[in-house]
């Protein structure tokens, strides 16, 4: 009697194993728990769960919130899921044969599903921090991993969008007053009421000084400088400003004293200039950018960080993922088949 | 004249709202038939609008949320042409033009300033991406819109002709939708792994979306195996837009996001 109840006990956990029923049970529990992984902040230390939780926050860790993403929960669900789909859709196809299209739909799903367990499983990402001039050979992680080549950071530049905005306070030794005004290169501004006018003669964004005079060495905002004209009602004089050097080219019988300061445009792009290093010989010179990335050897290598304090470091991010294929032809399949099941459905009138 | 382009867009969009209002009130066709052209001049001038934009700024206009909402409604009434004849009842015309007035009313308190791309955004996949996802929210705009109607006005009579037709509507409209969903998420994923090195990092954006994906997933396969009709499924539409709106809006506002750029600046 016993061994019958169980029988029929595992026979309906098959069954529910295969119907729909259970899909309407797993989408909200997925739901609900990808709502709380935005709403509690994921990945972030114990004791800063501990200021913002209070007693709450063991129980927290304990439920595996603060990674819900990563818990056993979810991917037990999403597991599910997939055994789900499985299941329903090999049993509709022996049983009623399903559409082609729905078929071929649900086939991506799982796809899907099972490029991002092999993602889970053997995919590798890791960061490479580099300043200029330094070679690495290894990934930074959790856990970190060796790569078959070396990389070696020639060059790192943050782009601009236009050369930024020219801002110049002046003051006037004898007087006292200051005044800060934008000014803009072949443009005269007027400043304490008119009465002194300043003129920017020049701007060198990386300024130098060569054989022929003052000149620049490229449209990097590395070494700004202005060439100005100051005149006032007892005539003009013309003086230097310099917005990493302060106060030099200033002759003290100079009247004004003068602070410039560039502010930059907006960022237009991160640039890496790498070497990529084998057995000791340089096999080849790539830039990595923002949307640019270096792919060699299956390692694919992205433009990631930089620190506004130190101007030669650069962060790249160095990932390698063999479920990238399976997902990307799960993406394929699942966008024929949703194409084909909406194509079909325009036949039908209502 | 690129503001003005767009201003007078919205007032066309006003003019088709009130001809539909006084073609209901006073019952003259004539005066229906203005609304459909007001509705018509209004969408031609926001196509104006966004080609300007385009030409001006050297980009898709899609990069910020005040570009993205004005392409959004420009999708909703492109659209609402596109279903036109599925849509008897005459319902169609004036659900489109108030929610496209609402859109662009809400566009007047967003930024609209022209500024550079920012380096993740300087890419392709942006016209991609986000153009299909804008194009996905305007078609299930519309199932939201066909399952308001059937909410006011049949609500109780599934069996009304128009009701019907509102509810096939409704199911046409959230199937492009999905498949324009769908496409989107999977682009976004791959232009994902392209700019941050990762398909899918669990970003909020990416949940949400992912939440609203299940969410219609749900509706379809209701619909399909426990025949969820009428009432009931303009009631999970409804919800659906709900989930919709939070997507595109709440997650700009209130959550911290890779798609930052994407809200108002």
């Amino acid at each position: 009697m016993s061994d019958i109840n169980k029988k029929n006990r595992s026979a309906t956990g098959a069954k529910f194993l295969a119907s729909p029923r259970l899909l309407y049970w797993l989408l909200p529990g997925l739901i609900l728990l990808s709502m709380a992984g935005t709403l509690i902040p994921q990945g972030e230390v114990p004791s800063w769960y501990a200021n913002r939780f209070g007693s709450w926050a063991s129980l927290l860790t304990v439920c595996r919130l603060d990674d819900i993403y990563h818990s056993g929960l979810f991917t037990f669900l999403l597991g599910l899921l997939g055994l789900n789909l499985a299941l329903c859709t090999w049993q509709r196809q022996i049983h009623v044969r399903l559409r082609p299209d729905v078929l071929l739909t649900h086939v991506a799903i799982l796809a899907v599903l099972a490029g991002g367990m092999v993602t889970g499983i053997a995919g590798r990402r890791g960061s490479l921090p580099l300043t200029v001039g330094e070679t690495k050979d290894a990934a930074e992680g959790k856990p970190g991993f060796a790569l078959p080549f070396s990389i070696k950071l020639e060059d790192f530049r943050i782009e601009h969008y236009g050369s930024g905005r020219h801002r110049l306070t002046i003051r006037d030794r004898r007087e006292g007053w200051s005044e800060t005004a934008e000014v803009q290169p072949g443009v005269e501004t007027a400043l304490h009421n008119g009465l002194v006018r300043v003129a920017v003669l020049g701007y060198y964004p990386d300024f130098v000084m060569d054989q022929n005079g003052p000149a620049t060495r490229s449209l990097e905002p590395a070494n700004p400088a202005l060439r100005l004209e100051i005149r006032d009602t007892q005539g003009a004089e013309k003086q230097w400003a310099f917005a990493r050097f302060p106060g030099v080219h200033m002759g003290k019988t100079s009247r004004y004293e003068l602070a410039y300061e560039l502010a930059a445009g907006q960022v237009k792009q991160f640039r890496s200039e790498v070497a990529i290093i084998e057995g000791g010989w340089i096999a080849a010179r790539r830039a990595i950018e923002v949307n640019k990335p270096l792919r060699w050897k299956g390692y694919t290598l992205y433009q990631a960080g930089y620190d506004p304090e130190n101007p030669g470091y650069s962060s790249l991010l160095v990932s390698r993922d063999p479920g990238v294929p399976v997902v990307y032809a799960g993406f394929l399949l699942l966008t024929a088949g949703l194409v084909w099941t909406f194509l079909r459905s325009l036949r039908r009138r209502p | 004249m690129n503001a003005t382009t767009l201003n007078l867009s919205f007032a066309c969009y006003l003019a088709a709202l009130m001809a539909y209002a006084a073609a209901f009130l006073f019952a003259r066709p004539l005066l229906r038939k203005g609304g459909h052209a007001a509705l018509a001049a209004a969408w031609l001038l926001q196509t104006a609008f966004l080609a300007q934009r385009w030409h001006a700024s050297g980009h898709a206009p899609l990069a910020n949320q005040f570009e993205s909402l004005v392409s959004m409604s420009w999708g909703i009434t492109g659209l609402c042409a596109a279903f036109w004849r599925l849509a008897p009842g005459g319902w169609l015309g004036p659900a489109t033009s108030g929610l496209s007035l609402a859109l662009l009313a809400v566009c007047a308190l967003l930024d609209a300033s022209i500024a550079p791309l920012v380096p993740a955004l300087q890419s392709n996949w942006l016209l991609l991406h986000v153009s299909v996802i804008m194009l996905a929210y305007a078609a299930l705009a519309l199932s939201f819109l066909a399952s308001a109607v059937y909410l006011t006005a049949y609500g109780g009579r599934t069996t009304h002709q128009t009701a019907v037709s509102l509810d096939f509507f409704n199911e046409r409209a959230m199937g492009l939708g999905y498949v324009l969903l769908t496409a989107g998420i999977v682009l976004g994923a791959v232009w994902a792994n392209e700019a941050w090195g990762s398909y899918w990092s669990w970003d909020p954006k990416e949940t949400w979306s992912l939440i609203t994906w299940l969410v219609y997933t749900a509706a379809i396969h209701l619909r399909r195996t426990h025949r969820w009709q009428g009432r009931r499924m303009a009631w999970f539409s409804v919800a659906g837009f709900a989930v919709v709106l939070f997507t595109y809006f709440g997650v700009n506002y209130l959550m911290s996001s890779m798609h930052s750029y994407a809200g108002a600046r």
